[in-house]
């Protein structure tokens, strides 16, 4: 009876330890990624920059602003519209005012080329931009540029839209934070940029807005409205949407994580003192008071590790926030704002989900008969629960259900990353309550060669796997679900890349392929008309321009739309074309896809082109939406203003290809723009994750797999020591502590495995769903499994499990044997 | 003629240090002749399961010697000495020790596959027909009485075919007639096989089946009796007791 109760004290402080760390850290990850959400909902009041010191600025028309019964909806415009030249003079005409054009400019510097923003000179003063070496631009040839006093009297080369051309270093500005700029004196920029973007005018603003009139759409702005001419008004607003969706994608990984980790420690705790509670039964406890002293113990864990994990919290947060400014996904003002919220929401979840978790092991640890304290060990017979069974095989049948009929319903929803994050979950849960079935067919299968061997490894580990299926079951949790969430995030987003990748590849027909960058802005019509000359050669000119639409009378929706000539577009491209004909595009139609609620081919649709007026076209042909990236196309009457930014070249069969390609160079060597084969331009934009993306992705997923893998380690360490007999008992049977420990580790690496197989099970359903979805938008995609993260993820795995076994099981080993074993009695 | 199968010379081995010290064998030397049957007894606290785990290699004496054969296994280390174990010695508890994800088969298989040897067959068949189990291979010990389960252990200890094999109150957890099945299995190996056996027990009547009893007092020999009876053991038994108290 002794041994009983020292081995029980044992156990029981390894568990209620093991259940503590993992509520702590888990109730941790919530309250952290809650604060770091909740600092993401309100922005800091982003002051005016560019014009800080202008008393009043008058701005062009740079909003789609259109009414519906719920209000006026708006979008930026693609195609600002400048102050019109009238306007300009009647304000000029009563008070002194300066003219200001933004534009793009790419200077040539030893370190490669900088894209600056050209201004002309007068408005520098208004930015709080003073000159720290040399003076203004006097000459045309003469720029002003940020940077240090060694740069005056360089030359440099500068390609604005009007081409490019040599300029000098006339002096130097300190830098902005808001903008890179170049100045040049007021009538060069006035001859490379026409358009009047902003207007500073000296006098009282009801005084402007009288000039102006009332009824005018032109802007006139004070105060903090001044923000609106700044380079980016909203980018510390627009900053802090990416973090948000960004948090909130981690907080609902990380908050699920906790939770199945939490549930499925603290069942398994309550299982593992089985023997201690045969014991209370033993001593006249009823199954009623059995439970009770559970859930009691578990309020008293709960509420401490909850309290523990906010504290903990409160400092994560601040570390979270400053590794997102380091890693350049939050703006370097970010902190973490004083909020309450997050801590009552992950002390409350800990809570509740410990609670949960005991409460139905409890229902089973009360049927727990006296005589299992009398027993020398279990087995599981019977680690299947009628509650496993409910609500596992209800998950399962869910999430199955719920990716049929996504695939059936809504194949595209299936592509965003609310869905791909999700979806997993509901099938992670579901294979982990069901686990238990599968563990000892798999323990078996995995273990058969070994066993086969003469040694006592192989066997042992088979038996040892089979017989404690809830042990193996409980261990191999956490490495399911890292597997499966890595897994599956990792594979959807590579799959559907992949998918994007595709569907470029077999869209683009042309031979050669030239896209003009910001700078260059389009091409224009001599270029153009030159490379039409090339013999041979079919050129499809497009032109970028969106589209905007309101779709079910409310929400006021932006279209990528390309605007060019249908017969040149089908020499060009490839277009999955569901109905209509593309051939049947002109001046009053449009080609939509099928995301647009109305796409109906003949049916008339009102939209608003790029410049913001208003048209009734009628809808030509229907394309598939594929991934999302098949675009809207009207022809280029519809786009007005707009240079073709995008040229194909398409060879005619026997045409000189090469002696071609070079000819299509040379005419458009002066616009700087590069000219891609078709090989290389599927290359390029073969949609590559950005720096950000990866990173993004390690904040969502690395945070919760290190947590995952803590929970590893955790339950692993909690399991040990319930062997701690066992392996005395394999001792006094002969076996030497080599031998033991390499089995201890051999089990850890099976039990890894085991999760990792399941693990794997979800991801494929999930890759597959991804793959029938992408289907059902006709894109063809191979499945690609992120093979090399996932082996890195059950190999890490693996080194938690062996040491965080290893190490109790040799520390164990340091008492004698017969100690343990319970000889003297 | 006879040999000794273990010898023990001027074995000491004390608990804890200084102040608090417990000696719980006290300069004691003993030996046990091969192919015999030995019990040995003595009150609660006396030293009897010392005695026996410094003879099976299980503990180290303090000061003092023990020769398994030619082989002093005061001089070996942990992994030499658990080899020689295996090999050489067999061991039997109260409580039975087995394993309970393995079968019957399995947890009597284990030494030798411990030792990186496949058991044959009809080897693990064998001696679970010689411990009366013939039937029971495939069970688990949570399937199994605790005599099946007992028999099981001695099983286990037999399969190498150990020197000695010891028992410390490897009845004590069973019934009297259980008891007495397991005691008259245990004789018959030893005369049948001359497999030699030390075993310690606090009952006269097992003791009555070995060949000779050693009694123990605090650490010391106290007396032995060659061919002993039920009574003459209790008679001693009682004598010892009142001495000690
Ligand atoms: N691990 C130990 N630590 C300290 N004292 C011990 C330990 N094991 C046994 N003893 C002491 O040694 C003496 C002999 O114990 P033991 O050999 O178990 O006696 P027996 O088996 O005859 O009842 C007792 O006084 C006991 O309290
Ligand atoms: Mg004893």
């Amino acid at each position: 009876m002794l041994t009983v109760t020292l081995s029980t004290l044992r156990t029981r402080w390894m568990t209620l330890v093991g259940t503590f760390v993992a509520l702590a850290l888990g109730v941790a990850l919530i309250a952290t990624m809650g604060l770091g959400l909740a600092s993401t909902l309100d922005a800091p009041e982003q002051e005016p920059e560019r014009f800080a010191g202008a008393p009043v600025v008058v701005r062009g028309p740079d909003e789609l602003r259109v009414p519906t019964p719920i209000g006026d909806r708006t979008q930026p415009l693609a195609q600002p519209r400048g102050v019109a030249p009238e306007v300009a003079k009647a304000l000029a005409a009563k008070a002194p005012t300066v003219a200001d054009r933004s534009f793009p400019v790419r200077v040539a510097g030893p370190g490669g080329d900088d894209d600056l923003v050209g201004h002309p000179w007068s408005i520098a003063a208004f930015g709080g931009y003073r000159l720290t070496a040399g003076h203004e631009p006097r000459k045309p040839t003469e720029v002003v540029l940020s940077g240090d006093a060694s740069l005056v009297g360089k030359v440099v080369s500068v390609r604005t839209p009007a081409g490019l051309s040599t300029r000098t270093v006339a002096g130097v500005v300190a830098p902005a934070r808001f903008e890179e700029p170049i100045f040049f004196a007021d009538a060069e920029a006035a001859k490379l940029s026409p358009r009047i973007d902003n207007l500073v005018v000296q006098a009282a603003p009801e005084m402007v807005r009288t000039v102006v009139g009332a009824g005018s759409d032109v802007q006139v702005l004070t105060g903090s409205d001044r923000r609106k001419a700044d380079p980016e008004p909203n980018r510390d607003r627009d900053a802090l949407i990416a973090m948000n969706a960004l948090l909130g994608t981690a907080g609902g990984v990380t908050t699920f994580v906790s939770a199945f980790v939490v549930a499925s420690t603290f069942a398994f705790a309550v299982a593992q003192r089985r023997r201690e509670i045969g014991l209370m039964r033993t001593a006249g406890a009823t199954p009623r008071q059995v439970r009770s002293v559970m859930f009691m113990e578990a309020v008293v864990v709960g509420v401490l590790a909850s309290v523990a994990g906010c504290v903990l919290g409160s400092y994560g947060a601040p570390w979270l926030a400053s590794l997102l400014v380091d890693e350049q996904l939050a703006p370097p003002w970010f902190t973490i704002g004083a909020y309450t919220w997050p801590y009552h929401l992950a002390f409350s979840t800990g809570l509740l989900v410990a609670l949960g978790g005991v409460t139905v092991a409890t229902v089973r640890a009360g049927r727990i008969r006296p005589v299992e304290a009398l027993r020398e060990a279990s087995v599981d017979t019977k680690a299947m629960t009628p509650g496993r069974w409910v609500f596992g095989a209800g998950l399962l049948a869910t999430g199955l259900g719920m990716l049929v009929w996504r695939l059936l319903a809504d194949p595209g929803d299936a592509l965003h990353r609310k869905t791909y994050t999700t979806q997993p979950m509901l099938l992670i849960t579901a294979v982990a309550l069901l686990a238990p079935i599968l563990v000892r067919p798999l323990t078996r299968l995995l273990a058969w060669l070994p066993a086969q061997l003469p040694g006592a490894t192989g066997m042992l580990v088979r038996e040892n796997a089979a017989a404690g299926v809830r042990r193996t079951a409980a261990i191999a949790a956490p490495v399911l679900v890292t597997v499966a969430l890595a897994g599956s995030l990792l594979g959807a987003t590579a799959t559907i890349n992949e998918a994007k990748a595709n569907e470029i590849r077999e869209q683009t027909r042309a031979d050669l392929i030239v896209q003009a960058d910001d700078v260059a802005g389009g091409f224009d019509a001599r270029t153009v008309a030159q490379v039409r000359q090339v013999p041979g050669a079919t050129v499809t000119a497009s032109a970028a321009t969106p589209v905007y639409h309101l779709e079910e009378g409310t929400a006021l929706i932006r279209s990528d739309a390309q605007a060019v000539d249908p017969r040149e577009l089908v020499a060009a491209r490839k277009l999955p074309v569901q109905a209509g004909d593309i051939a049947d595009l002109d001046d009053s139609s449009i080609v939509v896809n099928e995301e647009w609620v109305q796409h109906t081919v003949g049916e008339q649709v009102d939209v608003w082109l790029g410049d913001g007026t208003k048209k009734s076209l009628r809808i030509a042909a229907v394309i598939a939406t594929g991934t999302g990236n098949n675009g809207v196309y009207v022809t280029p009457r519809n786009a007005p203003g707009v240079e073709p930014d995008r040229l194909e070249v398409t060879w005619a069969a026997g045409a000189d290809a090469s002696a071609g390609t070079a000819a299509v160079r040379a005419a458009l060597q002066p616009t700087g723009a590069d000219v891609q084969t078709r090989a290389a331009w599927i290359q390029s934009e073969y949609p590559s994750n950005s720096r950000q993306t990866r990173v993004g992705y390690l904040v969502v997923l690395g945070i919760a797999l290190i947590y995952t893998g803590i929970a590893l380690g955790n339950t692993m360490v909690m399991a040990t020591s319930d062997r701690v007999r066992d392996l005395a008992v394999l001792r006094l049977a002969g076996a030497t502590r080599r031998q033991i420990l390499i089995l201890v580790a051999v089990e850890a690496m099976t039990v890894v495995v085991v999760g990792a197989v399941l693990g794997t099970i979800v991801m494929a359903f999930n890759i597959l769903g991804i793959w029938g979805s992408l289907a059902a938008l006709s894109v063809w995609s191979s499945v690609v499994l992120p093979w090399q993260t996932l082996a890195a993820t059950v190999g890490a795995c693996a080194v938690v499990a062996v040491v965080a076994s290893v190490l109790p099981a040799a520390g164990a080993l340091r008492t004698r044997p017969v100690e343990l074993a319970g000889a003297r009695e | 003629m006879t040999r000794d199968a273990i010898r023990l010379r001027n074995v000491t081995r004390t608990y804890g240090a200084s102040d608090g010290a417990v000696t719980a064998l006290n300069d004691l030397s003993l030996s046990f002749t091969e192919g015999t049957f030995a019990a040995v007894m003595g009150p609660s606290g006396s030293g009897k399961s010392t005695l026996l785990q410094c003879a099976a290699g299980l503990d180290r004496p303090t000061s003092g010697s023990v020769l398994l054969g030619e082989t002093d296994l005061t001089t070996l280390n942990e992994t030499k000495l658990t080899l020689l174990r295996r090999e050489r010695i067999g061991f039997v508890f109260q409580s039975f020790n087995l394993l309970p994800a393995l079968t019957a088969e399995q947890n009597v298989a284990l030494p030798l596959r411990l030792a990186g040897r496949r058991p044959g067959r009809s080897q693990v068949q064998d001696v679970l027909a010689q411990v009366g189990l013939a039937g029971r291979a495939k069970h688990r010990p949570g399937e199994m009485s605790g005599g099946q389960q007992q028999r099981v252990a001695i099983a286990r200890a037999l399969i190498t075919q150990p020197e000695v094999l010891f028992g410390d109150e490897a009845t004590g957890a069973l019934d009297s007639t259980t008891s007495r099945d397991v005691l008259t299995m245990l004789r018959a190996l030893v005369d049948e096989q001359r497999q030699t056996i030390v075993m310690v027990t606090h009952d006269p009547v097992a003791a009555s089946y070995a060949d000779r009893v050693v009694f123990l007092v605090d650490g010391h020999l106290n007396g032995e009796l060659e061919a002993p009876t039920a009574e003459a053991v209790a008679a001693r038994m009682t004598q010892l007791e009142t001495v000690a108290c």
